[in-house]
């Protein structure tokens, strides 16, 4: 007999007992929750996994250049006596600057030495200072270390001993490499500073070339107008744009920045289909309680607002797990740069931009489907919604094509497939599991396969030991006397003005030591026109008798493309040395270089072994391996969650239907049959419609990674990897099955023991 | 006698459905208890459902206190809905996660004022159900708390459509004998829909539909107490 509580309702109770019952009902289907959460969870691990290890180092990376003022462009003169005029008339806008580096082999050890960049390419001094007089010279830590020196130590160099001043990190010492590719290890071959005139005139093997970049307070109008046509101007023997500096780095970064936005893109687009699919199947479950709020006077926008605000906490939630859980993750990638390139620090961290991206992007995504699949229904006559009209319709045509393409089928599967093909909605979804498993497996394989490919396919037809090149074009034997093969080499440029690529034009003189070969091994003959590399053709598109507009020694030059050879280097066009030398001026006898059994006599000249070729590729091998391994486990990933969505709405509308079934006496193996192993062949069905489009969007995903970051990734598909990635996903079929197996006998149970209790 | 409620000339089809209302015209007078009857099918829960603006009638007009609700847009039909006008459903439609309290709230207008809720609760003897959730509650407890809900705002205006359909007998009576009392002390006009011939004659006036149209509409000279129904 206690009190009475006294209750007094307060004003907007109304609203908040709507937002509970909303909320409650919503977070109540732990099922849906999970499977919206986890994609929401996914969608954001896998772009801030990526933006994680990105960000930071990309602005790390740009300052570095902004701080280091990086070479923008470099040139050699035509004619080393007008270096004043010419240098004065690019003055104004530019900073330029003369650079020499002389190879110096001593012992066994080969160092590239400098000489001290005062304006671009600044080094970065980890210890003592760059030397000043003639007689210093600064080295990288790691050259200290392994030799047990330090600063103040003595170095000789042939003969002459030289003070150690201090040490630097050349992050972007690829842009001092005018001898092709030296491997850096520190310990055999290092990059050396030196003070001025230290090495220039002492016979050493020097090349000169300037470097230039835009002053750093250069009007834009004053740059353009400066080096519009430099390529066509005489006074410039060599001209490049952009030099290869450092870029193996920022193209890592950039390329995965554009990996961790298709993510963003990719698996947004898929979370916001399964978002807009939960709502259409949610209002549709409970159109009647929905009729019924409307009923009593709420209006669309406040229910449609706890559906929104729901989504928005899942997306959120979803999102920030995400963003921890890529956080965790990022080291990982982190890692691999640091194994791959030399760069002074390597951090992990998020841009805000990239925060805000990855958070609010997919979250307004998601409310704005949930608004679409949500606000039309609470716009109906509440009548309507109450007595549970209206909801269901409009699907006839869907549900006739149905009955007319299940009808040809085997009376074994025509129910099932029918009852499983009853809904558009998870027809789509499976259809995309399996189209996203097989397109990230596709690519995935074909991707940890290419740098087996590219290496293959630049180093087949090479006989030769070392590929020496001469600073100048020479005549005469070759200074070893074994076997060789000499080959005049141009740069030259791609296309016309707007996109001109940098390639390398090459003119083969007679021997066998480098062959072009076709897919049978037959030499390719240069006599009537160019030949360019697989790689070359696939990466630009260039096909057989299609035209090539370059610019040669500054003048307009057109090749056309006779045949395309399995070999070769991605970047070169091939043609024969006597008309090289002819666009050249040079003489017919004359070559830049040789492939050869044998090293160079001479200790100056420039080359590269077969063997460094071949470690430069494999260095690219390792990012390509993890993205490879990023897309497998988003491919593995996204299928187990689609698949699982698929089967649990399937579950769940068929429930009824289960138990319908359990009482005319069906056993729980029988109705799995009916509503469930229908998805097998459901699901071969889907991935043999997906083959050929994943097929072509893989390869054209990697042929435009390919042409922007000018690393040669081909694309292969082979039985293997179209077997596996079957294989992978009837493996998620037959896991998803024996989940389910469990929960049908659980449905089922109650109604086949009271059937049977009936009858007793 | 004022007229509360006024329906011209309403007809309404259902996509490609034969006419489930036929061009009817009715007033329904202020403080009435008007009881609708008819086969199942005859379009009763259609009418009451344009009635009460809850459905678009395909032609005609519906006017509540001289106000046409069927021009109104969705903000005044909420306002009207949440203010005016109180509706019971055969299927109680009490929302699973909210208590019995919870769920009488949500009959409340934005301004929080209402009928005191110990009174409400007295009236309809669910004092010591508050606390509970609908699943707790027998049919006749959940259909006295849908009541309930109905009537705090004070309805000027109740519908009910078949609120007894799902009851037994005790509780059928417990509920038709509510709602009279509420019309009594509160002056709550009641339309209500059955196809329960004992209900009609408590009723004071009696509407008979078939095929979508008015059949007859009498008015009983002298309504039997809801306690002197006769149950089948
Ligand atoms: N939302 C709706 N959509 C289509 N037809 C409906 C709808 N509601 C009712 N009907 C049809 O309209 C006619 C009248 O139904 P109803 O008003 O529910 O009658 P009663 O309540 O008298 O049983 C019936 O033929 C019914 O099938
Ligand atoms: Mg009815």
């Amino acid at each position: 007999m206690g009190m009475k509580k006294s209750r007094s309702p307060q004003q907007g109770s109304a609203v908040r007992s709507l937002n509970k019952q909303l909320r409650k009902r919503l977070y109540s289907g732990k099922g849906h929750t999970i499977a919206l959460l986890s994609i929401a969870l996914l969608t954001s691990f896998m772009y801030f996994f990526v933006s994680f290890s990105v960000d930071r180092n990309r602005s790390n990376e740009l300052e570095y250049a902004a701080r280091q003022h990086k070479e923008e462009f470099r040139f050699v003169l035509a004619d080393p006596e007008k270096a004043d005029t010419v240098i004065k008339r690019l003055q104004p806008g530019y900073d330029i600057e003369q650079r020499s580096i002389a190879k110096v082999v001593s012992g066994d050890r080969t160092f590239f030495i400098i000489n001290r960049p005062r304006l671009l390419n600044l080094p970065n001094v980890t210890a003592g200072s760059l030397p000043e007089a003639p007689g210093e010279i600064a080295v990288q830590p790691k050259f200290l270390e392994s030799n047990g020196l330090s600063v103040g130590s003595a170095l000789e160099l042939r003969g002459n001993e030289y003070r150690i001043s201090g040490t630097f990190t050349l992050p972007d010492y690829e842009v001092f490499m005018p001898y092709g590719n030296p491997v850096q290890d520190s310990v055999s071959a290092t990059f050396v500073i030196a003070a001025d005139r230290t090495f220039s005139n002492r016979g050493d093997e020097v090349q000169t070339y300037y470097a230039g970049a835009a002053k750093r307070d250069a009007r834009k109008s004053e740059i353009v107008q400066k080096v519009s046509e430099p390529a066509e101007d005489p006074a410039f023997a060599f001209w490049e744009k952009e030099p290869s500096s450092g870029l193996g780095f920022r193209q890592a970064l950039e390329s995965n920045a554009a990996l961790a936005r298709m993510f963003l893109l990719l698996f947004g687009a898929v979370q916001s289909f399964i978002f807009y699919l939960f709502f259409n199947r949610f209002m549709l479950l409970h159109r009647e309680e929905f009729g019924f709020l409307l009923a009593l006077g709420f209006t669309a926008k406040q229910i449609g607002a706890a559906l929104i605000r729901f989504t928005c906490a899942v997306s959120f939630a979803g999102g920030v797990a995400g963003l921890l859980f890529g956080f965790a993750a990022s080291p990982l990638l982190n890692r691999l740069y640091e194994e791959s390139y030399s760069f002074p620090v390597y951090e992990i961290g998020l841009n805000p931009g990239s925060a805000v991206s990855g958070l609010i992007i997919p979250m307004v995504l998601n409310a704005a489907v949930a608004a679409v699949a949500v606000l039309p229904v609470l716009r109906r006559d509440a009548y309507t919604l109450l007595h549970g009209f209206g909801a269901r319709a409009a699907r006839g045509i869907w549900k006739d094509a149905t009955i007319r393409t299940t009808e040809r089928l085997p009376a074994r599967l025509r129910l099932p497939m029918r009852i499983a093909l009853r809904k558009w909605s998870s027809v789509m979804l499976s259809g995309s599991a399996v189209f996203l498993m097989t397109l990230l497996f596709i690519t995935g394989f074909a991707l940890y396969r290419s740098s087996e490919i590219a290496t293959q396919s630049q180093m087949e037809g090479n006989l030769y030991k070392y590929d020496i090149s001469y600073s100048e074009p020479r005549t005469g034997t070759p200074e070893n006397h074994s076997e060789n093969m000499p080959y005049l080499a141009s740069p030259a440029y791609l296309g016309g003005a707007d996109r001109s690529r940098p390639i390398r034009l090459i003119g083969l003189g007679e021997g066998r030591l480098f062959t072009l070969n076709d897919a049978d091994g037959h030499e390719l003959s240069l006599a009537d026109g160019a030949v360019i590399s697989r790689a070359a053709s696939w990466m630009y598109g260039i096909r057989i008798v299609d035209t090539l507009d370059m610019r040669v020694s500054g003048r307009a030059r057109a090749l056309t493309v006779r045949q395309i050879s399995e070999n070769g280097d991605p970047s070169a066009v091939y043609i024969s040395r006597t008309r090289l030398a002819d666009w050249m001026g040079v003489g017919r006898m004359q070559y830049s270089g040789v492939y050869s059994l044998e090293p160079p006599a001479s200790s100056d000249t420039a080359y590269t072994g077969l063997a460094q070729k071949k470690a430069q590729l494999e260095q690219s091998a390792v990012s390509n391996r993890s993205s490879a391994v990023i897309n497998q486990i988003a491919g593995m990933a996204v299928g187990c969650l689609l698949l699982y969505l698929v089967l649990l709405l399937h579950v769940q509308d068929s429930t009824s239907d289960m138990r319908t079934l359990a009482r005319l006496g069906y056993q729980p193996k029988q109705i799995r049959h009916l509503l469930i192993d229908v998805y097998r062949p459901l699901l071969i069905g889907f991935y043999l419609l997906s083959l050929w489009p994943a097929i072509r969007l893989g390869e054209s995903i990697l042929r435009s990674t390919s042409a922007q970051t000018g690393d040669y990734i081909p694309f292969s598909v082979g039985i293997g990897t179209l077997l596996a990635v079957l294989f992978a996903i009837l493996l998620l079929y037959q896991i998803m099955l024996a989940l389910f197996g469990r929960l049908i006998r659980k449905e089922t149970a109650y109604h086949g023991v009271r059937r049977v209790r009936r009858f007793i | 006698m004022t007229i509360l409620l006024k329906a011209e000339k309403i007809g309404k089809r259902y996509s490609d459905q034969a006419s489930a209302l036929k061009s009817i015209s009715l007033e329904i007078e202020q403080g009435e208890f008007t009881a609708i009857v008819g086969p199942s099918g005859s379009g009763k829960s259609t009418l009451l459902a344009v009635m009460s603006g809850l459905a678009k009638p395909s032609t005609g007009q519906v006017l509540y206190k001289e106000n046409e609700l069927t021009s109104w847009n969705a903000k005044q039909l909420s306002r009207f809905r949440r203010r005016e006008m109180g509706q019971v459903f055969q299927a109680y439609h009490l929302l699973a996660y909210l208590t019995v309290e919870e769920n009488i709230t949500l009959g409340l207008p934005d301004s929080g004022k209402g009928y005191p809720l110990n009174e409400l609760t007295d009236l309809l003897e669910i004092g010591d159900l508050l606390d509970r959730f609908p699943g707790q509650l027998s049919g006749g407890q959940q259909q006295r708390v849908a009541i309930a809900r109905a009537i705090v705002k004070r309805p000027s205006i109740l519908f009910c459509d078949e609120a007894t359909g799902a009851l037994d007998e005790n509780s059928s009576k417990k509920v038709i004998s509510l709602l009279h009392r509420i019309r009594k002390t509160l002056g709550t006009t009641i339309l209500f829909v059955t196809h329960n011939g004992e209900i009609a004659r408590t009723a004071q006036r009696v509407i008979t539909m078939n095929n979508g149209q008015l059949v007859r509409d009498v008015r009983n000279v002298r309504p039997i107490a809801p306690e002197e129904m006769a149950w089948a």
